[in-house]
């Protein structure tokens, strides 16, 4: 959790100065109503801090006994809104259903009533007693308090270990003491200050307008209206109050603000060291996508993870390279990486060539590259398309960016992009939101927007995972119809060998960052050498292989990337792990068909060493 | 899952959610004048008195009860002024020696202009600051927007008012610092008089403005389709302001209308500082002189504003968000 600076203690320290001054008042400023008719009309001084009035007031007097009294009001009124809104509040969130109908439509009706216009009515009629003005106030911020009371305690009543508290008997008394308020209270209690700070200003508002407390009580609002009249001639008049206003109820909103702040408290890591590339693997002439070294960092609480760990893979035209992997390998973050999208807080290093030209750190061609070069298509096709824009609107609008193309072609073009990714009725599907597509279709939009531009480069993550197994079919030899016709090089990012097997025509398996075994997919799926991939493999359903008809997982969890094994990083989870895999970790090796791997003890090959 | 056309189906929501709609608009303004009757109600101080004066004979000050109504029970008053308000009678106003409809036009005018004036500044300042902010959360532009915001929002309206008139009227001259031209006749003059009102009217909604579009910015910018956006290669202003702003914008929208009886309070605060003679203060006079027509009607005018100001952010809303005019079909 960040500490609280300056921006915290400064507005706190004012605030407290404030509230000394209000109850030394006595003592500091001995005579307000004393006139120093002598001294009239004087500029902010030593003697006169503040300067004095036409007729002679110290304002400095003035102002600090007028402290006392805004600060009273701001505090009566405040405690009375929190009771009593906080109260409805909580009546409204927790007991819901006719409960909260009625409260929110009675806080509906007194929201609407414009407050500084009731209040003129009250302290006209009522009298103009500090208690009047505090308690009338105090009543206008009850809906302000009933509103956030009621979607805190909302929020937290639905939390899970509310309702397991309320399944194993727990009373509604004990929850709302032990579970609710004390959560709603650390939203609702640094919102007070933000309305104390609205009280203030109210009471200052009823001053100025001449409806301010009985005579004698001599408010900062007051202040402000007494040095209206000489604004052009006495300015300081004005300019002090409204220093005090300024500075107070900023103040306020400011504490109130980070103690709110303080009470969510989430905050992203810093950046981390980049540790040198490393570069490795063979230069590639014909590579449509290359990748040298590639690292990725990422920045959490615990200290920077090495989401991507020294990948360096290429892709010809027209060839599929599948990226296998268990979810949190780094495939994902690899993609990203690739088309510099990554996470805030998130760096790269090491070489991404497009079509031979550098786009990694370099943001003009990266630009460049993005959509017309290398292109993209996400796992969920339910978050990746804008839910308040057309889906033809939104693959014509690539069109037109990349292309040039005018508003109408850019529409024809979307249309027969909707229809070339066998989308039926693709007039009538254009003009419709994502929300009225079905998932299959939606993924099929977004394959669409992907080719708007005729990227040499598709990157797919997970193009199907959220989809059903025959929509999932069907859209995987799309993309190969696609790869096909337009010399498409592809990288199907996915954690199912199942759906590689025919569709891709080399395979990388992915570890803890790194890649562990690569090579033309008959020769990995036929003979895997990294006990890794084996266990991917044995646990792809099967249905040609009887008997055995569950999968079988991977026992133990992909390892802390915080703080990486020194060795091999599968070695906790292996079967065949020596003490040498545990130091060392292992390089890609591997056989002159291009098939490698990282392995100490690489299946069926006769290990050097016993 | 499934892509049905909306076709026949959507009627009965539509009907639903109109209906709901409009008794929310009923409740409100039913409510809101009810209030404000049993209100003025309850005050001390007989206003049959105040208008026929001190010295006024018993005789005078029935003459005025019975016109007024005072001698009969409260709710059947409010029905009856209800029944002619329905007619667009609000009665008549003795200070202005009117009809309150004609006094309430004839100055609303102005107090709508402000108000225009003041939401317009709001958005104007809003929306490139909510957007630099938002897109880049956590930066320093971040926090100085932020910071800039809450000053706008701490800055009391009074105090703002005559900061401005201080320094942009009696210092350096460049704008008249009191009064009200219209801007009809004289569109330069008149936009002048009504800058500095809807700039002390309006910067704190901008801050209140800003900080929601800034929330829901960060927000969408996190969103897979502007990952998807970029990733396909648009451009970042392309991407702000066709992608990001229009889905952000709707916090944004409620914000403003849910904070729109405070811009109404505020509202007689600026009209009495720049000397605008608007419909703001026309609650303040009949208050002081006991004129329950002239309140109950400038009220009533402030609440239907109200009203139909939130259905306007509604419409938008709808228009922004297609998901909300249609029934959610796709799973």
């Amino acid at each position: 959790m960040k500490r609280l600076g300056p921006g915290f203690w400064i507005p706190a320290g004012w605030l407290t100065l404030l509230v000394v001054a209000a109850l030394t008042a006595p003592w500091i400023a001995p005579e307000p109503d004393t006139l120093f008719t002598t001294d009239a009309k004087q500029g902010p001084s030593w003697s006169y801090p503040f300067g004095t009035s036409k007729i002679g007031h110290d304002l400095f007097q003035r102002a600090v006994h007028g402290t006392r009294l805004v600060l009273v009001i701001a505090l009566v009124a405040t405690a009375i809104g929190l009771v009593l809104g906080g109260g409805l509040g909580l009546l409204a969130g927790y007991r819901r259903r006719s409960t909260e109908v009625v409260v929110l439509t009675v806080m509906d009706v007194w929201v609407a009533l414009p407050g500084l216009m009731v209040l003129i009515a009250v302290v006209t009629y009522i009298g103009r007693s500090v208690w009047v003005v505090a308690i009338a106030i105090g009543l206008l911020t009850v809906p302000l308090f009933a509103r956030v009371t009621r979607t805190v305690v909302q929020d937290v009543a639905g939390q899970e270990y509310v309702l397991a508290a309320r399944m194993i008997g727990a009373t509604h008394r004990r929850v709302l003491r032990r579970e609710v308020i004390p959560n709603a209270a650390l939203v609702v209690g640094p919102y007070a200050l933000i309305i104390m700070g609205l009280a203030i200003v109210l009471e200052g508002a009823l001053s100025f307008l001449g409806f301010g407390l009985e005579v004698r009580k001599v408010t900062w609002g007051l202040l402000m209206l007494e040095g209206q009249r000489d604004l052009d001639r006495l300015p300081y008049l004005t300019l002090i109050p409204a220093g005090l206003f300024l500075a107070t109820v900023l103040s306020l909103t400011l504490v109130g603000d980070q103690l709110a702040a303080r009470a969510m408290a989430r905050r992203p890591g810093r950046r981390p060291v980049l540790p040198p590339a490393v570069l490795r693997g063979e230069p590639a002439p014909t590579a449509a996508l290359e990748l040298r070294g590639v690292q990725t960092w990422i920045a959490t609480p615990a200290g920077p993870v090495r989401a991507v760990d020294g990948v360096s893979v290429w892709v010809a035209p027209g060839r599929t390279l599948a990226v296998v992997g268990e979810s949190g390998s780094g495939k994902t973050m690899l993609a990203r990486t690739i088309l510099g999208v990554l996470p805030p807080g998130a760096s790269a290093n090491g070489s991404v060539l497009v079509g031979g030209r550098e786009i990694l750190g370099d943001p003009a061609a990266l630009r460049a590259a993005r959509g017309r070069e290398v292109a993209m298509v996400f796992q969920d096709p339910q978050s990746s398309l804008d839910p308040v824009m057309t889906v033809g609107a939104q693959i014509a609008e690539l069109v037109e960016a990349h292309r040039g193309a005018s508003r109408r072609d850019a529409r024809r073009r979307a249309v027969e992009l909707l229809e070339a990714m066998g989308v039926a009725e693709a007039p009538r599907r254009a003009k419709q939101f994502p929300h009225e597509l079905s998932g299959g279709v939606r993924q099929r939009v977004a394959i669409a927007m992907a080719l708007a531009a005729e990227p040499s480069v598709l990157i797919a993550d997970e193009p199907t995972s959220a989809l059903d197994v025959t929509v999932q079919a069907q859209l995987l030899d799309l993309l190969a119809v696609e790869r096909v016709a337009r010399e498409l090089a592809v990288v199907l990012i996915t954690h199912d060998l199942g759906i590689v097997a025919g569709r891709a025509d080399e395979v990388a398996v992915m570890y803890a960052g790194r890649i562990v075994e690569q090579g033309p997919t008959a020769a990995v799926f036929r003979a895997p050498r990294m006990p890794y991939t084996a266990a991917l493999l044995a646990a792809v359903p099967r249905v040609d292989t009887p008997g055995r008809v569950l999968p079988v997982g991977i026992p133990g969890q992909p390892p802390d990337l915080v703080s990486p094994p020194p060795g091999c990083a599968f070695a906790p989870r292996c079967r065949f792990a020596s003490d040498r895999c545990r130091e060392e970790a292992p390089v890609l090796t591997g056989g002159p068909d291009g098939h490698v791997w990282a392995c100490h003890h690489p299946l069926g090959v006769v290990s050097s060493l016993a | 899952m499934g892509s049905r056309p909306a076709g026949s189906c959507q009627t009965p929501d539509v009907w639903r959610s109109a209906l709901r709609r409009i008794v929310a608009v009923v409740a409100v303004l039913l409510g809101v004048t009810f209030l404000s009757q049993v209100f003025l109600e309850v005050l001390p101080g007989d206003p049959a008195v105040v208008i026929a004066g001190m010295t006024g004979s018993r005789a005078a000050v029935e003459a005025v009860r019975k016109q007024l109504e005072l001698d009969r029970p409260i709710h059947e008053r409010y029905v009856r002024w209800l029944g002619r308000a329905v007619q667009g009678d609000l009665g008549r106003s003795g200070r202005y020696n009117g009809s309150v409809l004609d006094v309430l036009l004839q100055r609303g005018t102005r107090t709508l202009q402000v108000l225009i004036g003041a939401l317009a500044v709001a958005v104007i300042v809003a929306v490139p600051f909510g957007i630099l902010a938002g897109y880049r959360a956590g930066g320093v532009s971040d926090r100085l927007v932020s910071a800039g915001a809450v000053i706008a929002i701490g800055i009391p309206p009074f105090a703002l008012g005559n900061t401005m008139i201080l320094f942009f009227a009696l210092k350096l001259g460049w704008l008249p610092a009191l009064g009200y031209k219209s801007p009809i006749g004289e569109p330069w003059e008149g936009f002048q008089h009504l800058l500095l009102p809807s700039i002390t009217l309006g910067l704190p909604l901008a801050g209140l403005a800003v900080r929601a579009l800034r929330t829901d910015v960060a927000a969408t910018v996190a969103q897979g389709h502007v990952l998807t956006a970029r990733a396909n290669g648009l451009s970042t202003w392309r991407i702000l302001t066709r992608h990001v702003l229009r889905q952000s914008s709707l916090t944004m929208l409620s914000v403003i209308g849910v904070n729109l009886p405070w811009v109404f309070s505020f509202l007689v605060l600026v009209e009495r500082l720049f000397n605008l003679a608007g419909a703001g203060e026309l609650i303040t006079q009949g208050i002081s002189g006991r004129e329950f027509a002239l309140v109950q009607g400038t009220i009533l005018a402030f609440a239907v504003l109200y009203v139909v100001l939130n259905l306007i952010i509604d419409l938008l809303t709808n228009v922004i968000d297609p998901r909300r005019r249609r029934p959610v079909l796709a799973s």
